[in-house]
C-alpha cells in the first residue's frame, strides 16, 4: 500500500517520529497555553495586588467574618459555589490536560523522563508541577 | 491521573500531585506579601521535604506491596504512538479519556465538597481556631487542613483572618502546611490511580508534617 508519505519518499520511522513530535508538541501548547490563561496571567496581576494590599481577598472559610455559617444546606451552597467559581477554569483544564497525557504523549519518552522511581525522577516531576500551579 | 495512565511511577507522579498546590510560586509570593516571608520559609521546608522526600518513601513502600495491590501496569501503546490510528482515531481516544475522567471524577469530587461546605462551623469552631492554642489545636487543626478543601492559595486568607482574629502561630503553620496539600476530594480524584495503603501513608505524613510544622512554629516563630 502506497502511502502518501512513501509518495513524498518519507520512510515509516521518519513517519512515525514526525507524528510524536506532534503529538508532544500540541500537548505542550495546551499545557502553556491553558496555564497562561488560567493561572500565569491571573496570579502575575494577583501578585501585584498582594504586593500592595497585603491581602487576596477574603477567607473562603468564613467571610469577612471569623465565625462560618451554621452547618446546614445554605452552608453546602454557598461553600460549593463559591469553590467552584474560584477553580472551575483550572479543573476543566485538568480535565482536558489529564486526557492529553495518555494520548498524545508518547509513553517512550514520558517513561524516560519520570519513569523511574529514582530520586531524579522525583525531582522532575516535582520540578515540572511548579508550573502547574493547581 | 493521566501520568499514572502511562506508567509514570509512583513517585514521579505524587511528587507532581502534591508540588502543583504545596510550592505553587505564585502562593509563595501571596504567602510572603500576606503573612510574611518567615512563612515562605517555612512552606518551601515542609513543602520539599513532602514533595521530594514523602513521594520517594512512599514509592519505596509501594515496591514491599504485593504485586496485586498495585495497578495494573499498562504497557501499550498511546494512541499517537500507534500506526494504524488515524487523526479521527487519536480524537476520539482524547474524547473517550474524557469522558472516563467526567463521569469517574465529578459527581463524587461535588458531593464531598458540598458536604465539607456544610460542615464548615464544625471544622472551624471559634472554640478551636482563635481561642486555643498549644499541642492540642496543632493538631486537631492539622488533622482538619489534611481532609478540607480550599481552592489554590485559599489557606492564605483564611489564615489571614484567623490571626488577624487571634489565632496563635503554631495552628496557622499547621494549617498553611496541611490545607494546600491533599483533602479528601484531592483523594477521592487520585483514588484509582496510587495503591490505597501509598495514599494512607501520604495522609500520615501530611499530618505528621502539619504537626511538626506547628510545634516548630510556636517555639521558634512569633507573630
Amino acid at each position: 500500500m502506497a502511502t502518501r508519505d512513501e509518495a513524498l519518499g518519507l520512510s515509516t520511522t521518519a513517519v512515525a517520529t514526525r507524528r510524536l513530535i506532534f503529538g508532544t508538541l500540541l500537548f505542550l501548547a495546551l499545557f502553556a497555553i491553558g496555564l497562561f490563561i488560567v493561572k500565569w496571567s491571573p496570579y502575575w496581576h494577583k501578585t501585584h495586588v498582594a504586593a500592595v494590599t497585603h491581602s487576596i481577598g477574603s477567607s473562603i472559610v468564613s467571610g469577612k467574618s471569623v465565625e462560618a455559617p451554621p452547618v446546614g444546606i445554605a452552608a453546602a451552597w454557598s461553600y460549593a459555589l463559591a469553590y467552584y467559581k474560584a477553580v472551575w477554569e483550572a479543573v476543566l483544564l485538568a480535565l482536558v490536560l489529564g486526557a492529553a497525557v495518555p494520548v498524545f504523549v508518547p509513553r517512550k519518552w514520558l517513561h524516560r523522563l519520570i519513569g523511574g522511581s529514582s530520586f531524579g525522577a522525583t525531582a522532575v516531576a516535582g520540578g515540572l508541577s511548579l508550573a502547574g500551579m493547581m | 491521573m493521566g501520568l499514572r495512565k502511562q506508567n509514570v511511577s509512583i513517585s514521579g507522579a505524587l511528587a507532581f500531585f502534591l508540588g502543583n498546590p504545596v510550592l505553587n510560586p505564585a502562593t509563595l509570593l501571596f504567602i510572603g506579601f500576606v503573612l510574611g516571608w518567615p512563612f515562605v520559609g517555612l512552606r518551601i521546608v515542609f513543602g520539599v521535604i513532602l514533595v521530594f522526600l514523602v513521594s520517594y518513601l512512599a514509592s519505596k513502600f509501594a515496591d514491599r506491596l504485593p504485586a496485586q495491590q498495585q495497578p495494573p501496569i499498562e504497557l501499550t501503546l498511546a494512541p499517537i504512538e500507534d500506526p494504524n490510528r488515524s487523526i479521527g482515531g487519536i480524537a476520539l481516544a482524547w474524547l473517550k479519556e474524557l469522558w472516563i475522567e467526567i463521569y469517574t471524577i465529578l459527581p463524587g469530587y461535588v458531593v464531598i465538597v458540598l458536604l465539607l461546605g456544610a460542615a464548615r462551623a464544625w471544622l472551624f469552631p471559634p472554640g478551636l481556631t482563635i481561642h486555643a492554642s498549644g499541642m492540642g489545636a496543632i493538631v486537631a487543626l492539622s488533622a482538619i487542613g489534611t481532609a478540607f478543601v480550599i481552592p489554590t492559595a485559599g489557606e492564605v486568607p483564611i489564615v489571614q483572618t484567623l490571626m488577624h482574629s487571634g489565632m496563635s502561630i503554631g495552628p496557622a503553620a499547621a494549617l498553611l502546611v496541611t490545607l494546600p496539600a491533599i483533602s479528601i476530594p484531592s483523594l477521592f480524584i487520585v483514588r484509582g490511580a496510587f495503591p490505597k495503603r501509598v495514599l494512607a501513608f501520604v495522609t500520615a505524613c501530611v499530618f505528621a508534617l502539619g504537626i511538626i510544622a506547628g510545634a516548630f512554629a510556636m517555639l521558634f516563630m512569633h507573630a
